[in-house]
């Protein structure tokens, strides 16, 4: 459990927006669910992705109930997203400026949902696409068109909003 | 951040929870495959139902009813057995979606896989008889598809000014003609000169055949072609069809 107390925690802040109280229910509904179902764990799965899985699917239901709607990303979240499709883009970045992580931030929420949870995987959480295909319980290929895609869009509200961007 | 360990272990021995007994999961993932392999088979079955009908159509008499193939093909096609087997086909899916490793195909494979095996599986079928087994007991079982289904062949078959005759050999009169009771209980003397050699060899009392050629008067037809009725036929049918 305390190998992946901090990470699920940060994990359900990132995709339900919950405050940490919130949060902490919500990893410890979590972990008993993970007990309650470890004899269903598939050898064939990282221990990493399963876990995740659960914690995806818990923080969806809690999210569903709540109609908690998880919209925007915290700026050091933004700026790391921001950072990390840039450099993938290779592209070069301008994210000096506070107003412009704010600007990433909100220009962030324009992705649905579908983007935002493979961004999240990918970009925060440093997971490969083997990893988010188990996690998301989509086909590989499901994965890298939503990544691609997700990229593109992230590109052209760049663009849009004249925010630096070079390829 | 609070001691979230400690709390959930505090929680799991208070509640008594325990971790659910690995045979519910296996019996819930062998339920999805059983489930999945039978739907499988009734998509294969109605694959088989759909091969069947497609080589027991009327191909020959198309343009006799002045028709293209196109067009007598949309007419024709078994429409309820391939609905059937797109419905079980995405059930399937659905299914197998559902099951531990599902969500590694992508819709077209899974889909794809599934009209592969149904088709594959329809072929084997249709090879051991079962098709026309399995048609025929639809025809005696469900009242609405012996009327749409059974009963629009027959219409077909009863456009005598057409042509078109089908009916049972009641007795070979000579070599020549033919007594032959017509799919609305009309009797009919059809002479069979013209048919070929080998056709007018396999004839006989009881054998439902269909007739090609044109009437001479109310009682006479006269064959160009004949031969034996494709699929399912049944003597009840013809009764059905007597008293509509």
């Amino acid at each position: 459990m305390k190998r992946y107390e901090k990470k699920l925690f940060y994990y359900i802040k990132r995709i339900t927006n919950s405050s940490d109280e919130d949060a902490e229910d919500l990893l410890q509904e979590i972990f008993i669910r993970v007990y309650e179902n470890l004899n269903d764990f598939d050898q064939s799965l990282k221990f990493s992705s399963w876990i995740y899985r659960i914690a995806h699917n818990q923080a969806i239901s809690h999210y569903r109930a709540n109609k908690n709607k998880a919209k925007s990303f915290n700026s050091e979240d933004a700026a790391l997203i921001f950072e990390r499709i840039a450099s993938d883009l290779d592209t070069q970045k301008d994210l000096e400026r506070e107003d412009s992580k704010i600007k990433v931030q909100s220009l962030l929420k324009q992705l649905d949902k579908k983007y935002r949870d493979v961004i999240i995987l990918k970009f925060l959480e440093d997971k490969d696409y083997k990893e988010i295909s188990n996690i998301l319980k989509k086909p590989m290929g499901t994965v890298a068109t939503l990544i691609n895609r997700a990229k593109s869009k992230f590109k052209d509200i760049l663009i849009k909003n004249h925010i630096r961007y070079e390829p | 951040m609070k001691n979230i360990s400690s709390e959930v272990l505090k929680k799991i021995k208070k509640k008594g929870i325990e971790p659910t007994a690995k045979w519910k999961f296996l019996l819930k993932n062998s339920i999805l495959w059983g489930t999945f392999a039978i739907l499988i088979l009734v998509g294969g079955i109605a694959a088989s139902v759909v091969i069947f009908k497609i080589a027991t159509n009327d191909w020959d008499i198309y343009m006799r009813l002045g028709r293209s193939f196109s067009g007598f093909l949309f007419q024709t096609l078994p429409y309820l057995w391939i609905g059937l087997l797109i419905v079980f086909i995405f059930i399937a899916d659905y299914n197998f979606k559902h099951t531990k490793k599902g969500y590694k195909y992508g819709l077209p494979t899974i889909v794809g896989s599934s009209i592969l095996i149904s088709i594959i599986l329809g072929f084997g079928l249709y090879g051991v008889g079962a098709a026309k087994y399995i048609e025929n007991t639809a025809l005696q079982h469900f009242s609405f598809y012996k009327d749409r289904v059974f009963s629009e062949r027959v219409d077909m078959w009863s456009e005598h000014d057409l042509g078109l005759m089908a009916g049972e050999i009641l007795d070979l009169v000579d070599k020549d003609r033919v007594r032959i009771e017509s799919l609305r209980g009309d009797e009919w003397m059809v002479i069979i000169s013209d048919i070929p050699i080998q056709m007018k060899e396999q004839l006989k009392p009881e054998m439902i055949v269909r007739v090609l050629g044109d009437v001479i008067d109310h009682e006479t037809f006269h064959a160009t072609e004949m031969k034996p009725w494709k699929g399912n036929f049944l003597k009840e049918n013809k009764n059905h069809m007597r008293n509509r």
